[in-house]
């Protein structure tokens, strides 16, 4: 996880204070953007994803059918500006989009 | 620079606090559009002028003839207008002004037709006449849900408005419609086109906006009651669970890996341009891309070299010149998502055969190379993730059982092609894949007529044909009983002595 990443995420907890939810990142993807990390509010995790991870308290998961392939390799996660993020991931509110890079 | 605003109940709007974004044509990085960014707020007022204009009846009143006539009216609009609709889709989504020319404006235009078709062919009400226990008329009506959200993805943006638009307005529904953020134009274009062939205010409104808040409230808004969704599975997955504090019906058409299996007497040198066909079309950037390529091992080598000969007819240029066939990738952060599949492809010990980087001869725009990757095992990343580029993962099969079980080891579903010149032993193995759509010797080929959707973490239900203007009805039955004496009704002596 990338210092600005965290960041991010701590700004976006900030700025939803005021609700009771908690917080999830998932890594998934399929159609259109590829597997890439999305901050969600309330997010119900699929049956079978591995948490791979914590960002303060913020579990990272990954869907079980990519464990394989993951459970060896270091996983980075960045942001990026993008102010038109379609992949309502909480941090595009910001313009900021999470991205996921491979290795450390 | 063309301007468009918000389009809501029959008007172009300005988003609140007046912002706008530069929509970027990927052929040239620069500018084309400037379009205006809903908020959280402006879509509350779409799904209220949608929630009024259908509360008012002044559309769902409308008899399925009148409505069928409006539909073919839009299509008839949007052929009027083909040539300005294919440039205007091509600078925004990168893709080549043949394909907009050729499949998105007639795949638009068909789309509102064919759903004039199949509201006719439709019955609004089916009546059954029973004597048990009672005496009664039973009426089953198929009545339009209400207001219905529609979220689009950038790949096919006329086409997929379309997908939403029609089936939604043909069972006299009210829509709001959010185009992807990148390519928002053509989808604004058809509301417009719409409202001048006779669609009511506020039954069709577009509103562009990213970021979480704006698909957060259409999933979650009280006065949707239904939401459409293309995109990816993990957005859909998201939609799915917003949408369940409401419990909105949802239809969710999602990623893929579809497999394209190559059988051993199969004509290879069709299904080499099939496999390049169904892989590098659009740039690889369509949902059902036969992007896992099974082939018989005995004729593996032989069937790649047949595709990278092949792979010399597609030719890389100016999305605007009839004669390219590839454009780019619909932008910057696209482009590096799949030059990271590459590296992956090569750190699992694929082996690129063909290209993996980008073409020397365009300075500019997000342009991608065509890749094929051979030694692929249908573990690694680049044959279980969808890239959603012009990556193409070649596995090879012995046996016909094992391109079976590789085509089916994918938690997606959503399409796939079986090639042989046998076609009832082509559609033995067809009738075992399990994704919602299978071609025979063919690729791509989706028609409005027939249902199109996903297996497995593909989607939910079924877009297109009368099983898409089913997805956007809901049922009731009105039992007509007598009007006797209660000791005629003799089962109200389960509660009554």
């Amino acid at each position: 996880m990338s210092d600005a990443a965290v960041a991010v995420i701590r700004q976006v907890r900030r700025e939803r204070a005021d609700r009771a939810g908690t917080f999830t990142i998932t890594i998934d993807g399929g159609c259109c953007e590829g597997t890439a990390p999305h901050l969600y509010e309330n997010y119900v995790v699929p049956a079978g994803a591995i948490e791979i991870g914590r960002v303060d308290d913020v579990p990272v998961f990954i869907p079980g059918n990519l464990g394989e392939q993951y459970a060896t390799a270091s996983v980075t996660i960045d942001v990026v500006d993008d102010p038109l993020s379609d992949a309502m991931s909480l941090e595009s509110d910001l313009g900021k989009r999470l991205v996921f890079r491979p290795g450390p | 620079m063309k301007e468009f605003g918000l389009f809501i109940n029959g008007k172009w709007e300005a988003a609140e606090g007046g912002k706008t974004a530069d929509t970027i044509n990927p052929a040239t990085e620069a500018p084309w559009a400037k379009v205006a960014v809903a908020s959280r707020n402006d879509v509350k007022k779409a799904v209220a002028a949608a929630k009024k204009s259908f509360d008012s009846g002044v559309w769902r009143k409308k008899s399925k003839e009148e409505r069928a006539k409006v539909l073919e009216s839009i299509a008839a609009a949007i052929m009027e207008r083909a040539e300005e609709l294919a440039a205007a889709e091509a600078r925004d989504g990168g893709g080549t002004i043949r394909k907009a020319s050729f499949m998105d404006v007639p795949g638009t235009a068909g789309t509102f037709q064919e759903f004039a078709r199949v509201l006719r062919a439709s019955e609004e009400e089916q009546v059954f006449e029973e004597t048990v226990p009672v005496p009664s008329k039973n009426i089953i009506r198929a009545e339009p849900i209400g207001v219905c959200a529609g979220i689009v993805p950038w790949n096919f943006p006329m086409i997929m408005a379309s997908w939403k638009i029609a089936p939604a307005i043909a069972a006299g529904n009210s829509i709001v419609l959010k185009p992807a953020s990148v390519t928002p134009v053509t989808a604004l274009m058809i509301a417009d086109i719409c409202k001048s062939a006779g669609v009511p205010d506020g039954v069709v409104n577009v509103v562009s906006g990213p970021g979480a808040e704006v698909g957060e409230e259409l999933a979650t808004n009280a006065d949707v009651g239904k939401i459409a969704f293309t995109g990816s599975t993990e957005v859909g997955r998201r939609i799915m669970q917003l949408a369940s504090g409401t419990i909105k019906k949802v239809t969710l058409e999602l990623g893929g890996k579809s497999p394209n299996i190559i059988l051993d007497d199969a004509d290879l040198d069709t299904a080499a341009m099939g496999a390049l066909f169904g892989t590098f079309m659009h740039q690889g950037q369509i949902c059902e891309s036969g992007t896992r390529v099974l082939v018989p091992q005995k004729l593996y080598d032989t069937f790649i070299d047949k595709m990278i000969a092949g792979s010399k007819r597609i030719t890389i240029g100016d999305t605007m010149d009839m004669m390219t066939t590839m454009g780019p990738l619909v932008s910057a952060a696209q482009l590096k998502t799949v030059g990271g599949y590459v590296d992956a492809g090569k750190s699992e010990g694929a082996e690129c055969v063909l290209g993996g980087d980008r073409p020397a001869n365009m300075k500019k725009g997000y342009y991608f190379n065509p890749t094929i990757f051979a030694g692929v095992n249908n573990k690694m990343r680049i044959a279980q993730e969808e890239i959603f580029g012009p990556v193409v993962a070649m596995i090879p099969y012995k046996t016909e059982e094992e391109a079976i079980s590789i085509a089916n080891d994918s938690m997606y579903g959503l399409g796939g092609a079986v090639w042989s010149k046998n076609k009832d032993r082509a559609l033995g193995v067809a009738r075992q894949i399990q994704t919602g759509t299978v071609w025979i010797n063919d690729y791509h080929m989706i028609s409005p007529r027939f249902p199109f959707g996903g297996y497995k973490q593909s989607g939910v239900g079924r877009e297109l044909g009368p099983w898409g203007l089913a997805a956007y009805q809901e049922i009731k039955h009105i039992h007509v009983g007598e009007s006797v004496p209660a000791d005629q009704k003799i089962y109200f002596g389960a509660l009554f002595n």
